[in-house]
């Protein structure tokens, strides 16, 4: 029983003590406060659940792809498409004109306009839905075989139509040189089998001034081919005006 | 005894991290003040 009692008491003892060197030990040698190591400690088990959080959230991810992914042809599901093929915000409201047999419009698309087909000029007099689209605004003077004019679209200035020839040489500029003659070469007396290469590379509008190399026929039999370049000052481009591609719906 | 040797080290740890969570302040601050306050007491002790 004594026995019993006095290893009791050594055990209470020795807890005391240890318990009183431990904290006076921490108190003597501790660097900060209990409150800021507290706070410390808080803190930094904060950011580590946030961490724990986010790993599991994309480690969740990833296990909802990979169940998705399995489970998609199981049940006939084809990822990524709607059942009408369409994706769910991408319609928007769509403009349909038609006029002189041109089809054109405007289509919103995730909130962003964008037209489409090739504009009719008239029809981009009367177009009330697209406000950025000026009114045509004809060039100069235009001559009677002419059909052509300039388009603002979206503070862009575009060129539409074909000049006609005269038009489209003229150089309003006082710089642009003007337009060589075809240089002719004499060429020997070959045999019949001869044919002659006229090559006619130009800028700007896609049919124009094509008369000065057309007085070279392919029946005249010539031994040297002849290769000229004929450059044709286009005076729209010079106003930093794009040639509009010639399309069918506009003539 | 070895078992009661286990149990001293035991509770000192829990008494070092009491010490540390429930310190007023740094240790060289409760130093300097356990200094000053033993200092304190044996002059008046004296007086």
């Amino acid at each position: 029983m004594a026995k019993k009692s006095n290893g009791t008491r050594a055990m209470v003892v020795g807890t005391m003590l240890g318990l009183v060197a431990g904290a006076a030990y921490a108190l003597w040698k501790t660097p900060m406060s209990g409150k800021e190591l507290r706070g410390k400690l808080s803190a930094a088990a904060t950011d580590a659940t946030g961490g724990v959080a986010a790993a599991g959230s994309g480690l969740s991810d990833k296990v909802m792809h990979a169940v998705e992914t399995t489970l998609a042809p199981i049940v006939g599901v084809e990822l990524g498409k709607t059942a009408n093929g369409t994706q769910p915000d991408e319609t928007g409201p769509i403009t349909v004109a038609e006029s002189n047999g041109a089809a054109y419009g405007t289509t919103s698309i995730r909130g962003q306009r964008f037209a489409w087909g090739t504009p009719a000029p008239e029809a981009i007099k009367s177009e009330p839905t697209t406000p950025p689209v000026e009114p045509v605004q004809p060039a100069e003077p235009v001559p009677a075989a002419a059909e052509y004019g300039t388009t603002s679209i979206r503070s862009q200035r575009f060129a539409w139509g074909t000049p006609a020839p005269e038009a489209a040489v003229t150089p309003q500029t006082p710089e642009a040189a003007p337009v060589e003659p075809v240089a002719k070469v004499e060429a020997p007396e070959v045999p019949a089998a001869a044919t002659t290469t006229i090559r006619a590379q130009r800028s700007g509008w896609s049919s124009s001034a094509a008369e000065p190399v057309a007085n070279a026929t392919a029946s005249e039999p010539l031994a040297v081919k002849v290769e000229e370049t004929v450059e044709v000052p286009v005076a729209v481009a010079s106003n930093g005006m794009h040639p509009f591609p010639k399309l069918g719906g506009l003539e | 005894m070895i078992k009661h040797a286990r149990t001293a080290v035991k509770f000192f740890v829990y008494g070092l991290i009491v010490g540390l969570l429930f310190s007023p302040g740094s240790g060289e601050e409760n130093r300097k003040k356990l200094l000053d306050w033993a200092g304190g007491s044996i002059k008046s002790m004296t007086e």
